[in-house]
């Protein structure tokens, strides 16, 4: 299906960058989430939610996939309408075990004052969580959030794709 | 905004950063050592006043901290949350964990 340019009842947009696997960039990666959800007239918390997912997934990046060398990590968001997809890739290490990554507590770095909570968090504040690991090639993670589930009433009064954001506050 | 550091009696006070990340985490991790170590500190309080926003990293720098703080037979406080904050604490179960040292309000 073709974009539809100009016809600004159909939302679709896709950004797509890739950054070095330093720790400063891990708050580069959710700020430019959290900019390119904003037209999408989120609510302080839905915007939040997305941005400490982002945050998990590419700190996982970076200490996990690319623990012992520098690599980049990629980043691609998706909006069709009110649906946002965000995917994080490494080409690092891979998760051997992806079942047991993904459980609450584990982590390979428990003295390092990692939680083990990652994987949880991305599922709580997201509303759908894939992660794709194969060893030696890299980790894959796919989040999807529903943006304007909550608060639908409030998010009308801003008019549709406003981006000032301030009106949906509270 | 960075951490600041204060230190009262046997207590050590952290005014935690804007935003708590595996970034900003490393080095609160390593200060916040070194003050324990060098000062005789038997109690801690993280203050999050100043800070805005927190990933997981912020609840590995709690567990990793009250473990410590335990040890020596002394009390971690937690303070001035944000909604958001709290929240993760609850989630994690650092909440039931440090049910009664936690100080909630603004």
């Amino acid at each position: 299906m073709g974009d539809n340019y100009g016809d600004n009842r159909v939302h679709r947009n896709m950004m797509r960058m890739e950054f070095d696997s330093i720790s400063n960039n891990e708050s580069l990666a959710r700020m430019a989430v959290a900019s390119f959800i904003l037209p999408l007239n989120p609510t302080l918390d839905e915007i939040n939610d997305v941005k400490t997912a982002v945050s998990e997934a590419v700190t996982n990046s970076i200490i996990h996939g690319y623990e012992k060398f520098k690599g980049t990590v990629f980043l691609k968001c998706e909006r069709r309408d009110d649906l946002i997809i965000v995917t994080i890739k490494d080409n690092g290490v891979g998760i051997e075990n992806v079942e047991k990554a993904m459980e609450p507590l584990y982590t390979t770095k428990p003295f390092e004052g990692r939680a083990g909570m990652g994987f949880m968090f991305m599922d709580v504040f997201m509303d759908d969580l894939d992660v794709q690991s194969s060893k030696g090639y890299g980790t894959t993670v796919t989040m999807k959030k529903r943006i304007g589930r909550r608060g639908q009433n409030e998010r009308s009064e801003c008019g549709d794709i406003g981006t000032d954001h301030e009106c949906s506050k509270g | 905004m960075t951490t600041q550091y204060e230190i009262k009696g046997d207590t050590l006070i952290i005014y935690a950063p804007h935003e708590i990340d595996h970034h900003s985490a490393s080095v609160i991790i390593e200060y916040s050592d070194i003050y324990i170590a060098k000062n005789n500190i038997k109690n801690m309080t993280i203050d999050f006043e100043n800070t805005a926003f927190m990933d997981s990293s912020g609840i590995g720098i709690v567990i990793g901290r009250y473990k410590i703080i335990k040890r020596f037979g002394g009390r971690l406080t937690l303070k001035n949350m944000n909604k958001n904050i709290e929240r993760m604490f609850e989630i994690s179960g650092v909440k039931k964990l440090l049910e009664d040292s936690c100080e909630y309000g603004r």
